[in-house]
């Protein structure tokens, strides 16, 4: 479902700021797998996920999605494959509109922009229904600003409207490391919610090793921009947080945080 | 005091029929500003184009209406311009539209032939449509208005369009919408050739209202519509799609009312664009002092 083969990015190429960001990454994900992706910081995991989401473009290297290259395509003509939950929860949804017309918005993702009304009760009905799904009561407060709503429910907002489509492949970069304990939790178990119903091909970076170690069927470890570690299977299975720690040495705080 | 009110009721109809032909700059000024966040001063070169590019072609022996509908072209296409250049060179948008009012200038004057052009003996869209009736103020008035009604009411309905939902999520969160595979692009160029042809349309209009085109009418215009702009906001809300896009018409009669009023105290004319520049800043500057933020630009 999901294809990177050798991916290349650096930062300011040539100058002394110079960032490898991405150093011959690749990964291959099948339909219905669910990655969790681990590394301390820089590692390229956002980087990772900026490229198959589109918002970079990589130096080196090919992307596959659904059997399309979309190596070169731009964000707005792969949305149609992936879409994606930002970290923060300002950027996913639009403050100025309403819930329904974020969730239209979302809709109609990758269909051509048409000159019909974009509310319609079928399409409030099926709003209400997948909003119920979360339990927030956002289902009663379609006609509300977005900007009225709470971190933690923008954020379980950004995730309807990024599953909304079913998309081939659904991008989550620590979607719930800028809320507070109870309402990640939510918003984690939403995303779990969705991935299984609809068997989404997922990728989430989590700092959360215990997260990553628990959820998904494959765990990949990141550093320097490349994939150092995988696992799946029975392997993954019998992970601890100890052990990744002892085998990798891991000194970096923010991975066990959280 | 009776001296004003006489002044002002003699002036009130003329001001009135300004106030509805400037509804459709303030038209053209709400989208870029607020549907869009795209700071945009082409107004001041889409007006005179409109008003322009209806004279030049009134003047060549078109019919009125097919001349206004040039009009409303010409200022599309300015639009797209400042738009073309704002997305392929990343420059500051207020700097895309002064170089694009400048070079209108030229291209106006190109336009007419010469800086101005008297229309006295030409048939206008207002003779054309109201027929005997085409020289009564009021009755000239009701047509413009009728129009104004009609352009605000099309926005409306587009902008609760999925299409126009795609061009305000462009200016509402511009990254949300790449994602939700919005073109930037295509909304962008879309929205402000939009803005530039309603411009253009109020330029046209003018033109034949005061049977004349001249290339420094546009002068002064962006401010003026964004002025009208915030009174009608003040006035009617900005919170939903309806009050956003009734406020520009109703801005802009309420603001040349007040206008008219100034003028029967008497102040001089050439004394308005300062006024109306001390409004604009004093409407910035008092949410500031309350510590609202009022996006204007
Ligand atoms: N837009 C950018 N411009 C310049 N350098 C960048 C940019 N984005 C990332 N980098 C650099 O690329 C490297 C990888 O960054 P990236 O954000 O992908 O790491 P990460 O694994 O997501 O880290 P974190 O856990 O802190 O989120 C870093 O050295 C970073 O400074
Ligand atoms: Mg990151």
């Amino acid at each position: 479902m999901l294809t990177v083969k050798d991916l290349r990015k650096t930062f300011y190429r040539g100058s002394v700021n110079e960032r490898v960001a991405l150093d011959g990454l690749s990964l291959s994900l099948s339909k219905g797998d669910f990655a969790a992706i681990i590394g301390g910081n820089g590692a390229g995991k956002s980087t990772f996920l900026n490229a198959i989401a589109g918002e970079l473009i990589v130096d080196e290297g090919a992307i596959e999605i659904d059997g399309r290259n979309v190596t070169p395509t731009p964000v707005h003509k792969r949305s149609d494959l992936v879409s994606r939950v930002f970290q923060d929860p300002l950027a996913g949804t639009s403050a100025s509109m309403t819930i329904e017309e974020n969730l239209a918005l979302a809709i109609r993702r990758g269909k051509s922009d048409r000159l019909k009304f974009a509310s319609t009760p079928a399409r409030r009905k099926l709003f209400r229904e997948m909003l119920a799904r979360i339990g927030l009561g956002l289902e009663d407060r379609l006609d509300h600003s977005v900007g009225l709503l709470s971190g933690g429910q923008r954020q379980s907002l950004s995730l309807v409207m990024a599953t909304i489509t079913t998309p081939k492949v659904l991008l989550l970069d620590e979607h719930t490391a800028a809320l507070d304990p109870k309402t990640a939790e939510t918003v984690m178990r939403a995303t779990l919610d969705a991935i299984e119903r609809d068997h989404l091909t997922a990728v989430m970076v989590t700092h959360n090793m215990q997260h990553a170690i628990d959820f998904g069927n494959r765990l990949v470890m990141m550093m320097a921009g490349r994939v150092v570690y995988e696992a799946s299977g029975a392997e993954k299975a019998g992970l601890s947080v100890e052990k990744l720690i002892e085998r990798f040495h891991i000194v970096d705080d923010k991975m066990l945080l959280a | 005091m009776t001296e004003f009110l006489h002044t002002y009721l003699n002036l009130a109809p003329v001001t009135l029929m300004q106030g509805v032909i400037y509804a459709f700059v303030a038209l053209g000024v709400m989208i870029p500003f607020r549907i869009l966040s795209f700071p945009d001063l082409t107004a001041e070169g889409s007006f005179p184009l409109g008003a322009a590019a209806a004279a030049a072609a009134i003047a060549a022996g078109l019919d009125p209406l097919t001349a206004t509908l040039i009009a409303v072209l010409a200022g599309f296409v300015a639009g797209v311009a400042t738009a073309v250049i704002h997305l392929t060179l990343r420059l500051n948008t207020l700097l895309c539209g002064i170089i694009v009012l400048t070079m209108l200038f030229s291209i106006n004057i190109r336009i007419l032939g010469k800086p101005n052009q008297p229309l006295f003996s030409y048939e206008m869209i207002f003779d054309m449509i109201l027929g005997p009736f085409s020289s009564l103020l009021w009755w000239q008035i009701g047509l413009v208005g009728v129009l104004v009604v009609v352009f605000s009411g099309l926005l409306l309905v587009f902008l609760k369009t999925e299409a126009g939902l795609a061009m305000r999520a462009v200016g509402a969160n511009s990254r949300m919408a790449s994602a939700q595979g919005i073109s930037i692009w295509r909304q962008t160029i879309l929205g402000i050739g939009l803005a530039g042809a309603m411009c253009a349309m109020g330029g046209a209009v003018m033109a034949q209202n005061q049977s004349f085109a001249d290339v420094n009418m546009g002068f002064g215009v962006l401010l003026n519509g964004l002025a009208a702009l915030i009174v009608g906001e003040t006035i009617v809300g900005r919170r939903t799609m309806l009050q956003q896009v009734i406020a520009p018409a109703v801005g802009a009669i309420v603001y040349y009312q007040v206008i008219s009023m100034a003028l029967a105290l008497g102040l001089e004319p050439s004394d308005l664009k300062f006024l109306t520049g001390a409004f604009v800043l004093l409407m910035l500057a008092i949410p500031r002092f309350l510590g609202r933020g009022y996006a204007v630009a």
